[in-house]
């Protein structure tokens, strides 16, 4: 009995504690009655936990302005990202400056009211970012509502150590590339740190790295949009039959298994020679393995002379809550046009290795992998050409994301065959896409 | 007749050294990969580390602070569990006893709560939760907590309270007692035992939860163990050896505090049962 | 479980003491409160979603029964809703296999008053004080093929051919999960079993052994048919639990729950739907609800058919 007195005594005891420190607690100061000299903090929302450190860095050199304004780092799990943004932007408790993603899913946000259009006036530069980089964050009748951000590119990461001591070259082509993995299996390494057990590296790191290289890039993905070409075509088969052989011929045993943080530590740990990679990998690998000795090998053509397409998506934007006090607005707008400066896109494309700025006029980073990667881009960003699972073909459901996430790794797995792949992507998007029709 | 019984003796003992290993091996192999470096762990994910290495315990300390997650934890799941059960025991025994208008309804209106998961309304709750304002309040996680834990504790009480016997009530009711008294002295004695798997059963989900810390709790000051970790890990996932200490540090200390206050808290689960 | 003898009710008999509400309302009040404005309310409110699609934000249109008809009938919809239901079924087959039932013969194993009994009780129990999301994220690095402890543990004691992908294959996957929900969580059904075998009146087993019975008898014809409220209980808290069960598989194979989603469960399928998956699928919130009044009327049959399950042996019993 008096154990129990006691623990009831303890629980009760608790519970007054945290009363009480609920009580003493000073209501949050009043933003009207902040003197000037006091500073303003707001706070920036992203799903990108990895880089907390990194915008550590970023957020140091903003401090040293001296601008008055405080920023918060909010990354939130990146799988919950959009349901808590949500959730935040419909009761006005979200965070003041906001990472939009590109493409139909920042676009719901914006058509709710959420996020406040950019202008010349709010943002000077605007206009000078390149129409490539505006695109995803821009309605059709020329609305932004996000200075862009970042965007990010796939290609080759290869392990030179393990190139130089076989005295193999990169490959040009897909050819060279299975020559390669033949030469690598023989020699006991892994060629390709691959697996399928998260569908999404499928998606981005698979079918929007290699499909440019059978449609003809940016081309061919115009023409899908506008239904010229179908998933149901021989190129998109053949893609698909392409992966296959990876798989067949470059993956390890147990593929099935592998999630996407295997793969990289695979590659990381030296018994992997090849990883498709995006480029926001290099910094990953970097911190991970200071003495990895990384290359960088555009992605392979078909056969040699054929325009070697560079294909990215942008990433994120720097989008503005439409709902802010004035005084919170304009230290939101101080902080964004900080980042959307060349110095501000400068440190960040030196800070987040691989993540390249979408700044206009910004050097290039301090980096040579992430330099050799941006130069392929060709003048005037000729060369590039966006994912096609992220454009358009995803604004409803059963879009691309879902339909490619499922059905390449049926693929993968051994449970679909290319045709039926195709099929799939065809019918589940057919349904609500008129150009296809 | 000797023979046999030691004989049955060794195949109980085995049986449970097998399932004493099936609990162990997991943390064993979590622990262990938390002292290695990541090349070690892919090659040698079995052993004994040969030696020590802490950084991956230096870099999770660093990022987490793990004290402040296990005080927050704490200090709902108790706070819940202790509301949940004086407050549902109240209830089941009004429900379980009288007769009253209204009272089938009521009933089936609790249940409906067992099966619903309460994410779906997560909106509305929400509108709730600021409305009070109790946004980025460890509050707002006790009510939550509580709310969704009535139901399940009014299923498993409500019938055990019926089924006290008619003839201590009725014998109680002609003594003159009051409702307060039924209660205090006939029916409370009953569910006791029952109680602690009411506390088994909310303390679960509630100690687990990651999703409504993740919406309403905003500062650092204020995480839970689960956000805590799904907050790091999606730092970690590429490094092992830190992901791995990680995970040591949010769950070591919770199964020490476990095995020291055992044996307390498995005899109020069987030990209060006997005397029901 | 206690076994009470005595005057066995259904919950829709009628009581005999009558009061009137507002007398009770001291008890019931905090309860409906709380109950109310934090769950009830705001789920009400949500289930009317189920007639409207919505991707979470902007404008809500009516659509009448379009959702449900999906559900039911419209690809993809009805294939995802249909393998649900299947993997949800299974996966409470294999955990009622591979946690009740050893839970039960452990708990038979420890009533025999053994020395250090109570030792390896509490450690069978250390599990459940893990957080699921823990123990998932734990199991996906034990499980991986190549550097997995499990594998190795494998090798180790000669069963080099079960070595494999167990979290990437669609014929594993789920039964890995069913694995580590049993691991996790065996010390309840077993502490539910152990309490309720100790409170089995020592006469009626004494009386028993003094005839001569074995043991195996005395549990055949004494214990497991005594128990039968309490394996009903624990069968509902086992069907509740797997048919709301989210975190495990989140944990382990993300929310799309994989390979070709082989681990997609209501939970599971509930959350990606309504909130969209990584900016790579659009939440359909409307659809998530619709999910939700489904998994509603599956639970809440089981636990009709529960009570009616254990008024039934409660009355053979007494």
């Amino acid at each position: 009995m008096k154990q129990k007195i006691l623990a009831l005594a303890v629980v009760f005891s608790l519970v007054l504690i945290l009363t009480a420190c609920g009580s003493q607690e000073t209501p949050p100061p009043n933003e009207n009655v902040t003197a000037d000299n006091e500073p303003i903090t707001i706070r920036f929302t992203t799903w990108r936990q990895e880089d907390v450190e990194m915008w550590g860095r970023i957020l140091v050199e903003f401090d040293k302005l001296d601008t008055n304004v405080m920023v918060e780092y909010a990354p939130v799990v990146d799988t919950e990202y959009d349901s808590v943004l949500k959730t935040n932007l419909q009761s006005g408790t979200a965070d003041e400056v906001i990472f939009v993603r590109s493409w139909d899913a920042g676009r719901a946000l914006f058509d709710a009211g959420y996020l406040e259009p950019i202008t010349e006036e709010m943002v000077p530069n605007i206009n000078d970012f390149a129409s490539a980089q505006l695109a995803s964050w821009q309605t059709e009748d020329g609305k932004i509502y996000g200075v862009p951000g970042n965007w990010v590119a796939y290609g080759v990461l290869y392990n030179k150590d393990i190139f130089d001591d076989l005295g193999i070259t990169p490959p040009a082509t897909t050819d060279d590339l299975f020559a390669v993995c033949s030469t690598l299996k023989e020699n006991g390494i892994i060629p390709i740190a691959g697996g399928s057990k998260d569908p999404w590296t499928l998606e981005h790191m698979l079918s929007d790295h290699f499909l440019p290289i059978f449609y003809d890039g940016e081309v061919g993905h115009q023409k899908l949009l506008s239904g010229e070409f179908l998933p149901t075509d021989s190129e998109f088969i053949d893609h698909l039959d392409f992966l296959l052989k990876v798989r067949n011929e470059c993956w390890p045993d147990g593929f099935e298994g592998m999630g996407y943080s295997d793969t990289q530590q695979l590659f990381v740990s030296g018994l992997a020679g090849m990883f498709m990679a995006g480029s926001w990998e290099i910094g990953v690998f970097e911190g991970l393995n200071p003495e990895l000795h990384m290359g960088y090998s555009p992605t392979p053509v078909l056969k040699e002379g054929d325009k070697r397409w560079l294909s990215i998506t942008p990433a994120g934007a720097f989008g503005l809550n439409a709902n802010l006090t004035p005084e919170k607005r304009e230290a939101a707008l101080v902080f964004i046009n900080w980042l959307a400066s060349p110095e501000g896109g400068k440190i960040q494309g030196d800070v987040l290795v691989g993540q390249f700025p979408s700044m206009p006029n910004t050097t290039p980073p301090d980096h040579p992998l992430a330099t050799e990667w941006v130069a392929q881009q060709g003048d005037d960003g000729e060369n590039l050409t966006i994912w096609w699972t992220f454009q358009t073909l995803n604004a409803q459901e059963p879009g691309a994301g879902t339909l490619s996430n499922e059905s390449l790794q049926a693929l993968m797995n051994g449970d679909m065959t290319s045709e039926e792949v195709a099929q799939h992507i065809f019918d589940g998007i057919v349904g609500w896409y008129d150009p296809w029709k | 007749m000797a023979a046999k019984r030691t004989a049955n003796r060794f195949i109980i003992y085995s049986i449970f050294l097998i399932q004493a290993f099936v609990v162990f091996f997991p943390i064993y192999s979590m622990v262990t990969s938390s002292l290695k470096r990541n090349i070690d762990i892919f090659q040698k994910p079995m052993t004994f580390p040969h030696e020590l290495f802490l950084g991956g315990y230096e870099k999770a300390l660093i990022r987490g602070d793990f004290g402040i997650f296990f005080t927050n934890s704490l200090l709902v799941t108790l706070i819940t569990v202790t509301s949940v059960i004086v407050i549902s025991s109240l209830a089941a025994f009004a429900l379980g006893i009288y007769e009253f208008r209204f009272r089938k309804q009521l009933y089936f209106f609790f249940l409906a709560g067992v099966v619903i998961p309460i994410r779906l309304g997560v909106l509305n709750l929400f509108e709730t939760i600021r409305f009070f304002g109790l946004i980025d309040n460890l509050f707002a996680l006790i009510f939550i907590y509580s709310a969704m834990s009535i139901p399940m504790a009014m299923f498993i009480l409500t019938p055990l309270v019926k089924r006290v016997p008619q003839d201590l009530i009725d014998a109680a009711r002609i003594d003159g007692s009051s409702s307060r008294a039924i209660y205090r002295h006939i029916v409370f004695p009953i569910i006791r035992p029952s109680l602690a798997t009411v506390a088994i059963l909310t303390f679960l989900p509630v100690w687990n939860d990651f999703f409504f810390p993740l919406i309403f709790i905003r500062s650092k000051e204020k995480m839970t163990i689960p956000l805590g970790v799904a907050t790091l890990f999606g730092q970690f996932s590429q490094d092992l050896n830190t992901a791995f200490a990680m995970l040591s540090i949010a769950s070591i200390p919770a199964i020490l505090f476990y095995l020291l206050a055992a044996r307390h808290f498995i005899r109020g689960v069987t030990a209060g049962a006997i005397k029901g | 479980m206690p076994l009470i003898k005595g005057h066995v009710y259904n919950i829709s008999d009628g009581l005999c003491m009558k009061k009137s509400f507002r007398s009770l309302l001291p008890y019931i009040l905090p309860a409906l409160l709380i109950y109310t404005v934090f769950m009830a309310a705001p789920l009400f409110l949500s289930m009317q979603l189920s007639f409207y699609e919505w991707n979470g934000i902007g404008p809500k249109n009516f659509v009448g029964m379009e959702n449900f008809r999906k559900l039911f009938s419209i690809e993809p919809w009805n294939i995802r809703f249909l393998n649900a239901t299947k993997n949800n079924i299974l996966l409470f087959l294999m955990v009622m296999f591979f946690q009740n039932i050893p839970a039960f013969l452990l708990a038979w194993l420890l009533h025999f008053k053994l020395k250090g009994r109570n030792i390896f009780r509490n450690i069978f129990f250390i599990p459940v004080t893990m957080s699921v999301i823990m123990v998932g994220y734990v199991a996906q690095l034990m499980f991986n093929p190549l550097w997995g402890s499990f594998n190795k543990l494998m090798e180790v004691v000669g069963l080099n051919f079960l070595s494999r992908p167990w979290l990437g294959q669609s014929e594993t996957a789920l039964f890995i999960v069913a694995l580590v929900t049993a691991w996790q969580y065996i010390g309840i059904p077993l502490i539910l079993f152990l309490s309720g075998l100790e409170n089995i009146p020592k006469e009626l087993t004494e009386a028993a052994r003094i005839d001569g019975a074995s043991e195996l008898k005395i549990l055949r014809y004494i214990y497991i048919p005594l128990l039968a409220p309490v394996f009903g209980i624990i069968s509902i808290l086992t069907f509740v639990g797997d048919f709301t069960a989210f975190e495990i598989i989140f944990a382990m194979e993300g929310s799309i729950a994989g390979p070709n989603y082989a681990t997609d469960v209501f939970g599971t399928l509930f959350y990606r739907t309504s909130f969209g998956f990584m900016g790579s699928s659009q939440a359909q919130m409307g659809l998530g609800a619709a999910i939700a009044v489904c998994m509603f009327v599956i639970i809440g049959g089981a636990v009709l058919f529960w009570q009616w399950y254990d008024n039934l042996i409660l009355k053979n019993l007494a």
